[in-house]
C-alpha cells in the first residue's frame, strides 16, 4: 500500500506542481482562466498544447508573438505548456491518465506512448477533422505516410513530416580520415571498417575504436519490426509473403552478433559499452573514432556540433520507410479537448504558416536569431528561445536553413522520402491485447538480454541459446503467432 | 498513555475531555493526510479488475476478474524475483537493526558530545541522498576504465557484467544508506533509558558490558521490534532506485538485481497498462498485509508489549 500510496502522492505533487508551472506560462494577459467554457466566442478558446522542450526564458515572449497573428489567423490563442524533455514521457502519463482537459498532445512512438494512448482512446481520430480544417498539411504529405499512424482506418495524429526514410552509414572525423588514410568510398558494408579499426586500435589502444548504435538493428540487417521494437516478430524485407519469423533465430542476426563479438574481444569496442551512457561526452571528448548509426541529409552538420569537430559521413544503406520513423514525432488531438475543430485549425496553420512554423522553432527575429539569407538565418547565441526542436512543431521542410545547412537540404531529404522503398508493414497496427501477458513477460527477456548480446559483451554461444530458451517459455511463439493471423487477416482486407 | 473512561460528573473527565481535545486537535492534519493518501485510494484497487480505457472511464471500463493478475504469475520469472525480493529484504532488515544497536551502542559510550554529533550527522548523511546520486557515487567507484576499486586493484574487473558480486554490493549499499538513520532512532531511545537502570547496575557492580547486554539491549527490545515490524511490511518492495538504478539496469545481473517492482516496470513499460500494474501493486499490499499480522501475532506470542496491535 505504501508504496502505491507513495507513488499516487508523487503524482498528484506532479500534477500540483505542473499547474503552478503552467499557471505561471499562463499569466501573459491574453490567456483567460476557463477559456473554454461552452457557448463562448472563438475568441476566448485558448488551446492547451502540450509540448516537449527545455523551459525557455522568452517562451511567453514567444508565445504573445504567435497569439497575435493566430488570432489575426484563426480567431483564438494558443497557450503554449512546454514539459522539460527529461520528465515529458512520466508527466504526460499522468495527465493523459488523469484526464486533464487540454487540445493538443505532442507525442510520437517514443514519446507519451503514441500507440499505447490511442488504442487506449486518449486521442481523438482524426479522418473529418483532417479532411475539413486540415486539408493542406493532409495533401503535402503523401498518403503512404499517413498510414503509419492509422488503426483501424483512421488516421490519429498530425504527423511532422520530415525525414521518414532510414538509412544507416558510418560518421567519422575528418582527423581521422586522413590520419588512417579511410577510403571513405570504399565502405559499403560494417565489415568494410575493419581493417581501419585495427590499425585504429593499434595506434591509440584508449581509444573507442568504434561505437554502433543498436537501437534499431533489424532495418539494418534486413528485417522490418512488427509492433514494439524488439519484440519478437519481424518479416524479412523483400519478403512479400509477409512471414513473420523471430528475428533473433536468423542467420543475419547471429552474423551480426558474431561481427559485434569479434570486434568486443579485439578491443574496439568499450568494454562497458553493455551499461555505458558517457557515449556523447566521449565523442565530444575526441575519444571515439567512428561512429555507426543513422544518417541523413545534412546530417554531417549537424553531427559536426555533435562530435565537437568536422565529421563525414557515409550511407551504406538504401533508404527505407519504417513504421518507427513515421510515427517517430507528430501531434494528435487530446480526447479532453473541447474544441477539436479548432486544435486542428491551429496544427493546419502551424504545418502550413512557414512564418507561425518558425516562430515556434526559432524565436523573434531579430532577438533569437538573424537571418543571413533569403531563407538562412544564424541563431543568436544563448538568446532566450532555443528550444532546439523543429521536429515537434510540425512539417520541418518549412523550417529556414541554418548555418552550413545546404541550400537543398529539405529538397534531398524529401527526394530521399519519395525514392526510398516503403516498407509493406506500413499501415498496419498490431493489436497487442490478444497476446499481452505474453508481451510483457517477452519485454522483460529482450532487456535481460538483447543489450548484452548484441553489444558483443557476452558470449554469443551461451546466451544466445539462453535468450531463445526463455523467450520461448515466455510465449514468443504465440506473439510471432497472433502477428501472423492479424497480418494476414489486413492483408486479406487490404486486397 | 492510559486511558480513562471518561465520567461526565467528575471534574477530572472534564480536564481529560479537555486534553483529548487538545490531542485530537493537535493530530487531525497528520489525520486528514492519512484519510486522502492512504484511505482514498484504496478505491483504485478496482482498477486491478478492469480493462481500462481513457475514452470508457472508470465505471465504463469492462471488468475482467483476475485476467490482469495472470502475466505475473504465468512467468518464469515469478519465482526468481520473489525470492530475490525476499531474501534481500531480509537481508536488508537483519543487517539494518543489528548494525544500528550496535551502533547506537558505541555512540552512547562516546563522552565527548562534539564527537557524537559529528558521528550521527556523518552516518545520517547517507540517508538523504537520492537512489539517483547514489548509483553515481556506486558507478565511480565500479567503472571499468576509470573506477576507485579497479585502480586500487590493479585489475580491469567489469563489475556491472559479473553476478557473483552484486548479492554483496546491495545489501552494503543499502546498509550504508540506510543504517544512519535506524541508529539515530535506536540512540534516541537508548539516551531516553531512566538513570536509575545505570545507577543499580553500577551498586551492583556490573562490567560495562553487562550493563550492555543486561540493561541496555533488553530495553531497547521494544523499539528494535517495533521497527522490524514496520520494515516487514515492505519486506514484499524492492526499492526501485536501489535495484535499478544501483546495478545500472544491467541486463547480465538481472537473475541476482531483478526484484518485483523492477520487473513489472519492465513487462509493462512497453504496455502501459494500468490494471496490470495495479494488479501487481495489491498482490504486494496484500502479502505485505498477512506478512505484518503473522509477524505481529509471533511477536505478541513471546512479548506480549513489544507487538504493534
Amino acid at each position: 500500500m505504501k508504496k502505491r500510496t507513495k507513488r499516487l502522492v508523487a503524482g498528484a505533487l506532479t500534477a500540483v506542481s505542473i499547474m503552478g508551472l503552467l499557471g505561471g506560462c499562463g499569466t501573459g494577459g491574453n490567456s483567460s482562466e476557463g477559456g473554454s467554457g461552452s457557448g463562448s466566442s472563438d475568441e476566448d478558446i485558448v488551446l492547451k498544447w502540450y509540448i516537449r522542450f527545455d523551459d525557455q526564458e522568452d517562451t511567453q515572449k514567444v508565445e504573445d508573438a504567435l497569439n497575435e497573428i493566430v488570432k489575426e489567423k484563426i480567431g483564438c490563442t494558443v497557450d503554449l505548456m512546454n514539459i522539460p524533455r527529461a520528465t515529458y514521457n512520466d508527466k504526460m502519463s499522468v495527465i493523459i491518465g488523469g484526464r486533464e482537459e487540454c487540445d493538443i498532445i505532442f507525442t510520437g512512438s517514443g514519446y507519451a506512448d503514441f500507440w499505447g494512448n490511442a488504442t487506449k482512446g486518449a486521442f481523438l481520430p482524426l479522418n473529418d477533422l483532417l479532411e475539413e480544417y486540415g486539408k493542406e498539411t493532409y495533401d503535402a504529405i503523401p498518403e503512404d505516410i499517413w498510414k503509419g499512424v492509422m488503426i483501424d482506418g483512421e488516421i490519429y495524429g498530425v504527423i511532422n513530416y520530415q525525414i521518414e526514410a532510414k538509412t544507416n552509414g558510418f560518421t567519422i572525423p575528418e582527423a581521422i580520415i586522413e590520419e588512417f588514410n579511410i577510403d571513405v568510398d570504399s565502405l559499403t558494408s560494417l565489415e568494410d571498417i575493419e581493417p581501419y579499426l585495427a590499425e585504429i586500435h593499434e595506434k591509440y589502444p584508449d581509444m573507442v575504436a568504434i561505437t554502433v548504435n543498436h537501437m534499431d538493428t533489424m532495418p539494418m540487417i534486413g528485417y522490418d519490426e512488427i509492433g514494439t521494437m524488439n519484440s519478437p516478430g519481424a518479416v524479412m524485407i523483400g519478403d512479400d509473403s509477409l512471414t513473420v519469423v523471430n528475428q533473433y533465430e536468423t542467420q543475419e542476426w547471429r552474423d551480426y552478433v558474431d561481427l559485434m563479438r569479434k570486434w568486443y574481444e579485439a578491443g574496439y569496442i568499450q568494454t562497458d559499452i553493455a551499461t555505458a551512457t558517457n557515449a556523447s561526452e566521449l565523442q565530444m571528448a575526441g575519444k571515439i573514432a567512428v561512429g555507426f548509426g543513422n544518417v541523413k541529409p545534412g546530417g554531417e552538420e549537424q553531427e559536426s556540433i555533435a562530435w565537437g569537430r568536422p565529421v563525414v559521413q557515409k550511407q551504406i544503406t538504401e533508404g527505407r520507410v519504417l513504421p518507427s520513423m513515421v510515427s517517430a514525432t507528430m501531434n494528435c488531438i487530446s480526447s479532453t479537448s473541447q474544441h477539436p475543430e479548432k486544435a486542428m485549425e491551429l496544427l493546419n496553420l502551424v504545418n502550413t504558416d512557414p512564418e507561425v512554423y518558425n516562430l515556434l522553432c526559432y524565436g523573434i527575429e531579430g532577438e533569437h536569431y538573424n537571418k543571413t539569407g533569403d531563407n538562412r538565418i544564424e541563431l543568436v547565441e544563448n538568446s532566450g528561445y532555443q528550444p532546439n526542436v523543429d521536429w515537434a512543431f510540425g512539417n520541418q521542410f518549412n523550417a529556414y536553413l541554418k548555418g552550413d545547412q545546404p541550400d537543398d537540404v529539405w529538397e534531398q531529404t524529401i527526394a530521399l522520402n519519395e525514392s526510398s522503398e516503403v516498407s509493406p508493414l506500413l499501415g498496419f497496427a498490431f493489436d497487442q491485447e490478444p497476446v499481452q501477458n505474453q508481451i510483457a513477460q517477452c519485454q522483460s527477456i529482450v532487456d535481460q538480454y538483447q543489450k548484452s548480446i548484441v553489444t558483443g559483451s557476452v558470449d554469443p554461444d551461451q546466451y544466445i541459446p539462453e535468450f531463445l530458451d526463455k523467450l520461448e517459455q515466455a510465449g514468443a511463439d504465440d506473439i510471432i503467432a497472433e502477428k501472423q493471423k492479424q497480418l494476414d487477416e489486413w492483408k486479406a482486407s487490404n486486397e | 498513555m492510559k486511558y480513562v473512561k471518561p465520567n461526565k460528573k467528575s471534574h477530572r473527565a472534564r480536564v481529560d475531555r479537555k486534553k483529548t481535545r487538545t490531542l485530537t486537535l493537535l493530530t487531525l492534519p497528520a489525520l486528514i493526510l492519512l484519510l486522502l493518501f492512504n484511505y482514498l485510494p484504496i478505491f483504485g484497487l478496482a482498477y486491478a479488475f478492469k480493462d481500462y480505457r481513457y475514452d470508457k472511464g472508470f465505471w465504463g471500463s469492462d471488468w475482467v476478474g483476475f485476467e490482469n493478475f495472470e502475466f505475473f504469475f504465468q512467468s518464469s520469472d515469478a519465482f526468481t524475483v520473489t525470492r530475490n525480493t525476499i531474501l534481500y529484504n531480509v537481508i536488508f532488515i537483519a543487517s539494518t537493526l543489528i548494525g544500528a544497536v550496535i551502533f547506537a551502542v558505541i555512540l552512547n559510550e562516546i563522552t565527548s558530545r562534539k564527537a557524537v554529533k559529528f558521528y550521527q550527522n556523518v552516518m545520517f548523511f547517507p540517508y538523504f541522498l537520492s537512489y539517483a546520486v547514489v548509483a553515481f557515487i556506486v558507478y565511480a567507484f565500479l567503472n571499468v576504465d576509470y573506477g576507485v576499486l579497479n585502480s586500487l586493484l590493479g585489475e580491469k574487473v567489469n563489475w556491472y557484467a559479473e553476478q557473483q558480486y552484486w548479492p554483496f554490493i546491495i545489501p552494503l549499499v543499502n546498509f550504508w544508506k540506510n543504517v544512519g538513520y535506524n541508529t539515530i532512532v535506536i540512540y534516541a531511545s537508548l539516551i531516553g533509558i531512566d538513570s536509575s537502570y545505570y545507577e543499580a547496575a553500577a551498586v551492583d557492580g556490573a562490567t560495562r558490558f553487562q550493563v550492555i547486554r543486561h540493561v541496555m539491549l533488553p530495553l531497547l527490545r521494544p523499539m528494535v521490534i517495533m521497527l522490524g515490524l514496520i520494515m516487514v511490511g515492505k519486506i514484499f518492495y524492492g526499492d526501485f532506485g536501489l535495484f535499478y538504478m544501483v546495478p545500472q539496469n544491467a541486463g547480465i545481473l538481472y537473475p541476482v538485481t531483478d526484484v518485483i517492482d523492477t520487473y513489472v516496470y519492465r513487462c509493462l513499460r512497453a504496455l502501459g497498462d494500468v490494471g496490470m500494474s495495479t494488479a501487481v501493486g495489491l498482490y504486494q499490499s496484500v502479502v505485505g498485509f498477512i506478512l505484518v499480522v503473522i509477524a505481529n501475532k509471533i511477536t505478541k506470542k513471546y512479548s506480549e508489549e513489544s507487538a504493534l496491535f
